[in-house]
């Protein structure tokens, strides 16, 4: 499942809730889309254990039932762990991230120290790892980080191991999304799973 | 295997080509198995994800108890690259299997272009692309219209499946496991298959050369001296499958594609498809509602397409458009029209969006010229349908033409640019400017085909092909107009492996050994490397392209039967050679093609559903 992209995955949930005849709200405009919005893309390649989705339903329905709507069409690999049915003036998911937790699991033992000092370059400028790695830890060859997201900017974990270990290659390195945090908004919302509005 | 696969994905282009877990797949538990069968398409997986014919057989096998169907597409090269690195045999995307381990392996031969794929997807499986080298290991297969003209992959298949597959493949499988139980050797199993109608066994038969050619093909032991192409008779009762796999990455269009009919009488001359799969058998309209709301359904997909040779045809299709439109509440899009004010209103009716524009196929520049292939549009169609088109928002046209047809003449050449700017001027008529106005034009080098009335007749040679491109694109300079054309290189290797004999497999083996791959693509066709395999393979392709065969000389696919008879393509010919049309059967009088005696059919006339 991690191997397609962002744009295939969000095509992809429009269809499964198409088969499952869960009608969702149209977008306005010249090509209009169903209103399935995702907290924070995931890169290609990445897998993910927890993920977040906003979907405007035309007509309420029980979280139950559209779980197990959902669930019962999706591929293999996929899995809708819960939903929430919240009010129209729920703030945007987008949002309301603000930390990410990856586990990275390496092909061999890691070998360097993490340092919080330097900077890591991303494609949307220069980040300081001391303000966006808010907690990292190795365990042999697992790595693991919780990264701060503000406004929807963030530190890849590819980006912060490259920066790390800029030897090693990539290709044997497995990149899980574990958590999306919504912790300091204090707001009252499963950190895993879909929520719907209505 | 999933390690070293894992491993790679990270490193290739759009990854998801190879991990298939797509919805709607059959995955059955190995120990429900007891025969593998791959549908294997000689392309990229965004192209072959949409080929209905395999949606069709792995509705079918999969049905079978005991027998699991998978997909397996070609790797692009950066895949290819990293498998063959790790040592990472070419699998079925179901259960990832390595191709070995499979019963059967079956290819469409959809292009000629795609020939040397299956070589490379045979030899990443690990199999040995010639037959020969084959004592063991899954039995190759192949289908589809390059199955016609079998004789230039006859090298590297050991079956192939003439005409239509819904039925010899359950046949096939059937032959396959009696063979495993009983213990036959692969001889024995091939023995086996030749006996089944529609199956040409390549090993069974001997072309025969002179000096000068090709004289003829000798069966041994008792092979038919012929073998007939399989059809679907009872078409109208055939079920649409109840499934179709949907691919993860966005294919061209999300649409599902369903058959209203197979086969078309319109007899144009060049068309090889018109003569493959005839008669005509139309679904009826109860059963396409009934059976798409069902596939809409698992798809989850917005818009249907009413797929046929020629759509507009169909009888009643305005009917059968708007119910589709009523009932299933999707978009209805029609592939292939007519060119004329009808297929306008059609495409008003279906609400296709005014940006993509309207497709239009004159095929000919002058009315001579389309007399002389059959396309049956005369010059007052074509711009009553632009007209339409016009005064109802369409600010795009594509048209579709072909060069290098028999008897064509600069002057036809001239006669497509007079056409374009005459659809310019009645744009110009009714909107006061052409601002806005776009005319784009497909233009395709002929390439001959065999079963065709222009199978004798030669293709251009280059240098008139591209002084009427440069032409062309000379008198069409504007930028209104866009006028894409095709390279030679690419229709001239097209030809030759089409009309080509057994011999041609001792050059196909060489260019693919030498690293062609996906000729189809511009960015791939290495035709430096192919003139090296002919010239080392002592081939000359021009032999089998640049002459007009005479009418009486054995052509190296005479033993292959599509049921219509070569008198009526000699009579076409000749009827094209003096400018005189033949209409479609269907609505009018019998041509007498010779389909319908072959298959004891009465003729069928439209409107008669």
């Amino acid at each position: 499942m991690g191997y397609i992209s962002h744009l295939d995955f969000q095509r992809l949930w429009q269809r499964l809730f198409r088969i499952a005849g869960i009608e969702v709200e149209k977008t306005q405009g010249y090509n209009p889309h169903p209103k399935l919005r995702f907290a924070l893309p995931l890169p290609t390649c990445f897998e993910s254990e927890n993920e977040l989705m906003e979907a405007f339903l035309v007509e309420d329905m029980p979280s139950q039932q559209l779980v197990a709507a959902l669930n019962s069409i999706a591929p293999g690999g996929l899995e809708v762990l819960g939903a929430t049915l919240v009010p129209q003036s729920y703030p945007k998911l987008t949002g309301l991230v603000d930390a990410l937790a990856y586990r990275v699991e390496l092909p061999e033992k890691a070998t360097v120290g993490l340092s919080k000092s330097g900077d890591v370059e991303t494609k949307g400028g220069r980040r300081s790892i001391e303000e966006y790695l808010l907690n990292a830890e190795v365990q042999d060859r697992i790595m693991f980080f919780k990264l701060k997201v503000d406004n929807q900017k963030t530190i890849r974990p590819d980006d912060l191991v490259k920066h790390f270990m800029p030897q090693l290659d990539m290709g044997g390195v497995r990149f899980i999304r574990t958590a999306i945090y919504t912790e300091k908004r204090g707001l009252d919302l499963l950190p895993q799973g879909l929520s719907i509005l209505d | 295997m999933w390690q070293k696969l894992r491993r790679i994905l990270s490193r290739v282009e759009k990854p998801a080509r190879y991990i298939g877990n797509e919805l709607n797949i059959v995955v059955k538990p190995s120990s429900e198995v007891d025969l593998r069968f791959a549908l294997a398409f000689p392309d990229l997986y965004d192209i072959g994800t949409s080929y209905m014919g395999f949606q069709i057989l792995y509705d079918i096998l999969n049905n079978i108890p005991g027998v699991q169907a998978e997909r397996v597409f070609a790797p692009w090269p950066d895949m290819e690259a990293e498998m063959r690195k790790a040592e990472l045999p070419l699998y079925g995307l179901e259960s990832k299997t390595p191709l070995t381990e499979f019963d059967i392996i079956g290819f469409t031969l959809q292009f000629e272009l795609g020939y040397t794929n299956l070589l490379n997807m045979l030899d990443l499986a690990g199999i040995s692309p010639r037959a020969r080298d084959r004592n063991v290991g899954p039995l190759i297969v192949a289908g589809g219209p390059g199955a016609s003209n079998p004789e230039p992959m006859a090298d590297f298949v050991d079956v192939f499946v003439i005409g239509e597959g819904e039925e010899v493949v359950a046949e096939i499988v059937h032959q396959v496991r009696e063979a495993k139980r009983a213990g036959l050797s692969k001889a024995e199993l091939l023995q086996c298959l030749m006996r089944v109608d529609g199956i040409y066994v390549p090993c069974m038969y001997t072309p025969q050369y002179d000096e000068v050619g090709y004289i003829g093909t000798q069966p041994t032991n008792d092979a038919p001296a012929r073998v007939r192409k399989r059809i679907i008779k009872d078409f109208a009762n055939f079920p649409l499958p109840k499934q179709l796999v949907m691919p993860l990455i966005q294919p061209v269009h999300d649409r599902v594609s369903v058959e209203i009919c197979r086969g078309c009488a319109r007899g144009c001359r060049f068309c090889q498809a018109g003569m493959l799969y005839r008669p005509v058998r139309e679904r009826p309209q109860a059963k396409i509602l009934e059976q798409s709301a069902q596939l809409l359904q698992c798809t989850g997909s917005p818009e249907i397409s009413l797929s046929s040779l020629s759509s507009a045809d169909y009888s009643d299709i305005e009917i059968l458009v708007r119910e589709m439109m009523d009932k299933n509440k999707v978009g209805v899009s029609l592939p292939s029209l007519r060119v004329d004010s009808y297929s306008v209103q059609m495409a008003r009716l279906t609400g296709r969006k005014r940006k993509s524009g309207l497709t239009l196929a004159p095929e000919a520049g002058s009315q001579r010229l389309r007399d002389v292939i059959n396309k049956n549009v005369r010059d007052e169609d074509i711009f009553s349908a632009a007209r339409t088109a016009f005064e109802n928002g369409w600010q795009t046209i594509k048209l579709y033409f072909m060069l290098g047809l028999p008897t064509e003449t600069e002057d036809d050449i001239r006669g497509i640019s007079l056409l374009v700017h005459g659809l310019e001027g009645l744009y110009r008529e009714i909107h006061g400017h052409t601002k806005r106005l776009k005319i784009n034009l497909g233009v395709s080098t002929f390439v001959p085909k065999p079963h065709t009335p222009f199978q004798w007749a030669p293709q251009l040679e280059r240098e008139s092909v591209e002084k009427r491109q440069r032409l062309l694109k000379e008198l069409l300079r504007s930028r209104k107009f866009h006028v894409n054309t095709t390279n030679w290189s690419e229709s001239s290797l097209e030809a030759a492996l089409a009309k080509g004999d057994r011999r041609l497999g001792a050059a196909i083996y060489l260019a693919w050994k030498k690293g062609c791959r996906f000729d189809a693509w511009s960015e791939h066709l290495r035709s430096d490397l192919w003139k090296q395999a002919f010239v080392e393979a002592g081939i000359d392709p021009g032999t089998y392209t640049s002459r007009h065969l005479p009418l009486d000389q054995p052509l190296p696919w005479d033993h292959i039967d599509v049921g219509v008879n070569k008198e009526f393509l000699i009579r076409e010919l000749h009827r094209a050679y003096n400018g005189k049309t033949t209409p479609d059967c269907t609505l009018t009088n019998c041509s007498a093609c010779g389909i319908c005696s072959a298959y004891a059919l009465t003729p069928w006339k439209r409107g008669n559903n």
